[in-house]
């Protein structure tokens, strides 16, 4: 059928990246089950808005969507850092546990009713791996002093102070000169970020510390969910289900894919330490931040915390 | 005469000495983060943010000295190859869509702070509503309207000779 | 309706009638938003956001710099250096303001500020040689707008942030072509003064005073070597060099050459004021441009009307310098990138060319921008410190663009020595 509505799905990353995939997902199954009256286009590349800016934009409904990873949602919505929290999940299964669950349920509602803005799709549970160019790292004694970039979010500083590293906040754009330069010796990003920005002609350490989880959701805004008809609006909801499905599946064999090149075409030096010792420093940095935060945060923590032992 | 003295320097110097105390922020919040880095090898996710924040202020109260002084950038080609009166015209003409676009940005601008303000967003590294510094922008655009009141003041009721280009 | 065409005629009537830039290109996306029926609240969000990005905070932060180092008392430095080193030769003075110009674009972002610093002492100066106003006012113009070029560039800055492209990367680009371009000017400087009998011919060239001249300059030689130095060292981001630049022209203008006093610090504060407050605010008011110009797919729509040029890189990279170059006489650089880089980097890019060397290729465009009429903000300076009329300096100045213009044509024909140096520090 002739498309009846046109959606803009932004994201931030190029064509080859892991928004890319989730985003062709949704695309594929929006427009299939809606027999192509929703016309899903992609706009990669920070085209239509940085990722940054993109939060408030959905709430405006100056954009249709938005792949925004949970950690820049949650200056906006202080409930969604518990998932920044360092190895706040015991496992990959742990994690969607919690969101395809009735947590993740209430979660999204909750989500829309405080700020106006629709979770249609989760995306795959993903990793951040740790490298720097300095020397591989076995156990929290080898992070000591490195000077690592983070992202500009209080969490990620405390862990890595806490691993005894000393966290450098600093813009993605300023990242890799800064490696270059040694005005930074290491970072973390997500496993395929690593590999397609070259990283790993830079740094010559990889460890898979499994410390940070994050997810790249979906979001719409209020404003392009109306335009839509119920049965367009379920079959998009739908659309999101099965894209996170698929999204899962294809990260988690292209994960590890790209640490078997890393170690061996990348020629970086991959290590697996012991994630105990590690996570004896993390719980630290849980506790206080559940501390300092409201009542939702720690509700939602707790809950957390309760979903691994089953 | 000595208030009447008082409010001429806060006319002449008011967003002047702004600029220069935002620029100074700025300037100290980038030294203060070189050096926490190099030298004690700390972070300073604070001082990006401040530095950033002290530019809009700046920026903001630059536009709007820019509009007192009549600095802002005009493509004068067309209008100076028209007879005098035309001309004055077409900058009258050219100011009041000017003015009709600031009024637009501002009642924008309060739509967006409704939602700025009742779901706030936090700076990761300040720690404080952003909507705050947001406020520059409405107070920049307040300013810019008033300045070109007082320009057309100056030039209409006061008869200051020409309308300054 | 069309919206493209309907923002760009009413971007046009605006200038056209007076309407300054920044708000004639406002009220260009006001209607784009319209007819794509996105709020207008985007605007509003826009005019904050625009200037988050924290590099953006280099561009005050070096117009600044650069007012406090001239004031302070560097830039009269620089220009007895460079008199020592070729203001021997026929035409000399012509050569310094060159020279003065390369030395002190390495200190400031901006073409126009380097024509002000320097041609405010070297224009009058050739004037009192007997040197037609013209083509001192030319030269000065010219020599100026390689501070645009040579990094720090507040244009290169720009563009960094609208293609998302890594800012060392183009300041190591900058280096060379600028560099080039400035011993073309010296040749075009020395040939014109030789052939119109401009300068004596003074005493000839010995090393001492040079050597004085450069150890009395050592703290303005030392400005770009601290703020360079410091970059590629790793010690501070190309964002917080320009902070750190500050700094030293404050410590350097008030301690050293004590240049400084609070009123000329004050009147630095309020003439970076008054540019950004004039020029960036341009970003606030075109921020939700790039969204439009996806929206309405004017990227394909380009990549069509390039169809059938499409396998010689070259040829469409001409067309776009040229076409280029023509927008510069009438628009102001930052939002002639502004606007131009969403549209024609994804063709660019599609060619296969580095978004590297686009960028040097867009802010050599823009220089030539700078020297013609009638929107040439270098000539603007010079005709008013020279005190000639804009279509005498802008005849003048006509020669003094082959340089640029050969420049140009070597780096879209033979890319590989403008990627070489970014290439050698970061790799490919
Ligand atoms: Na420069
Ligand atoms: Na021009």
């Amino acid at each position: 059928a002739e498309p009846e509505v046109t959606l803009d799905l932004g994201y931030a990353s190029a064509e080859s990246g892991t928004y890319h995939v989730l985003a062709t997902e949704f695309e594929k199954h929006a427009e299939e089950l809606t027999n192509g009256t929703v016309d899903v286009k992609l706009r990669c590349c920070t085209q239509l808005s940085t990722e940054d800016e993109a939060f408030r934009g959905l709430q405006l409904g100056t954009l249709d969507m938005y792949i925004i990873t949970h950690s820049n949602v949650s200056p906006h919505y202080e409930p969604m850092d518990v998932f920044t929290l360092p190895y706040v999940f015991e496992d990959r299964e742990h994690g969607r546990r919690v969101v395809d669950g009735q947590i993740g349920d209430a979660f999204v509602e909750q989500l829309y009713e405080d700020t106006g803005i629709h979770l249609l799709a989760w995306g795959a549970l993903l990793q951040r791996d740790f490298y720097n160019t300095e020397r591989p790292i076995n156990e929290p004694a080898d992070m000591d002093g490195l000077k690592i970039r983070v992202p500009r979010n209080e969490v990620m500083i405390a862990t890595h102070e806490a691993f005894g590293a000393s966290p450098t906040p600093l813009a993605w754009s300023e990242t890799a000169a800064a490696l270059q330069t040694g005005t930074v010796q290491g970072g973390d990003n997500g496993t395929t970020l690593i590999k397609s920005q070259k990283f790993y002609e830079l740094a010559d350490h990889l460890a898979i510390l499994g410390h940070f989880s994050y997810f790249n959701p979906i979001f719409a805004s209020d404003r392009a969910l109306s335009q839509l008809s119920d049965e367009q609006r379920e079959a998009i909801m739908e659309a999101g289900r099965r894209a996170s499905e698929s999204h899962a599946e294809i990260m988690t064999q292209r994960v590890e894919e790209v640490r078997a090149f890393l170690g061996d075409e990348g020629e970086m030096q991959v290590t697996r330490p012991d994630r105990a010792p590690f996570i004896q420093l993390a719980q630290e940095v849980q506790d206080r931040f559940a501390a300092q935060k409201g009542e939702a945060f720690q509700n939602l923590l707790e809950r957390v915390r309760d979903a691994a032992d089953n | 005469m000595m208030s009447r003295k008082i409010w001429r320097t806060v006319e002449a110097r008011f967003e002047e000495v702004l600029c220069a105390l935002a620029l100074a922020v700025t300037a100290s919040c980038i030294l203060t983060q070189v050096v926490m880095r190099v030298i004690v090898s700390e972070a300073a996710p604070w001082a990006e943010e401040a530095a950033v924040y002290g530019m809009v202020l700046a920026i903001y109260m630059g536009a709007s000295l820019g509009v007192r002084e009549r600095a802002h950038l005009r493509v004068l080609l067309m209008v100076n190859a028209l007879p005098h009166r035309l001309r004055v015209a077409s900058i009258v003409l050219a100011d009041v869509i000017w003015l009709a676009f600031l009024l637009v940005l501002l009642w924008q601008f309060a739509i967006f702070l409704e939602l700025a303000f009742s779901r706030p967003y936090i700076t990761p590294g300040l720690g404080v509503p952003k909507v705050w510094f947001q406020l520059f922008v409405p107070a920049g655009l307040g300013l810019m309207i008033v300045r070109m009141a007082q320009v057309y003041y100056r030039w209409l009721i006061r008869g200051d000779g020409e309308l300054p280009l | 309706m069309n919206g493209p065409l309907v923002m760009a005629v009413l971007f046009v009537g605006c200038l056209a009638i007076g309407v300054p830039v920044p708000f004639a290109a406002g009220l260009a996306t006001i209607c784009g938003l319209l007819i794509a029926d996105i709020p207008l609240t985007l605007l509003a969000q826009s005019a904050f956001t625009a200037f988050e990005p924290f590099p953006l905070t280099t561009i005050p932060m070096f117009i600044l710099a650069g007012q406090l180092m001239e004031k302070g008392g560097m830039s009269d430095r620089l220009i007895e250096i460079a008199k020592r080193l070729v203001g021997a030769y026929r035409g000399g003075l012509g050569l310094v303001t060159v020279v003065a110009s390369m030395f002190f674009a390495a200190l400031s972002g901006s073409g126009p500020a380097t024509t002000a610093a320097v041609g405010s002492v070297t224009i009058p100066a050739m004037i009192k040689e007997e040197y037609s106003a013209r083509f001192g006012g030319a030269l000065a113009a010219a020599g100026g707008a390689i501070g645009s070029i040579i990094p720090p560039s507040n244009l290169l800055i720009i563009y960094a942030l609208v293609s998302d492209t890594s800012i060392p990367r183009l300041f190591l680009a900058g280096i060379v072509p600028g560099v080039v371009v400035g011993l073309l000017l010296l040749v075009a400087a020395y040939a014109i003064a030789r052939y119109k009998g401009f300068g004596e011919k003074t005493e000839p060239f010995t090393w001492g005073p040079l050597l004085r001249a450069a150890w009395d300059g050592k703290w303005a030689i030392g400005a770009p070597i601290i703020v360079l130095g410091g970059i590629y060292a790793g010690i501070f981001t190309p964002s917080e060099a320009a902070g750190v630049a500050v700094f030293y022209g404050l410590f350097v203008g008030l301690f050293v050459y004590r240049g400084l006093t609070l009123g000329k610090i004050m009147e630095s504060a309020r003439f970076t004021a008054i540019t950004i407050g004039t020029v960036l605010i341009i970003l606030g008011t075109t921020k939700a441009f790039g969204q439009l110009v996806t929206v309405y797919d004017i990227p394909s729509d380009m990549a069509a009307l390039f169809a059938p040029i499409m396998e010689h890189a070259w040829l469409v990279l001409i067309c776009i310098a040229i076409f280029y170059v023509l927008v510069g006489m009438w628009l102001e650089s930052i939002p002639q990138i502004i606007i131009f880089t969403a549209v024609f980097l994804p063709i660019a890019q599609q060619l296969g060319v580095d978004p590297v060397l686009f960028g040097i290729i867009t802010v050599m465009t823009c220089e030539i921008g700078f020297l013609t009429p009638p929107i040439g903000v270098n000539l603007f300076v010079a005709s008013k410190i020279a005190n000639v009329t804009l279509e005498d300096i802008s005849a003048a100045a006509l020669p003094l663009l082959i340089p640029y213009v050969i420049v140009l044509l070597m780096m879209i024909l033979i890319p590989e020595w403008v990627t070489f140096l970014p290439d050698l520090r970061y790799g490919e």
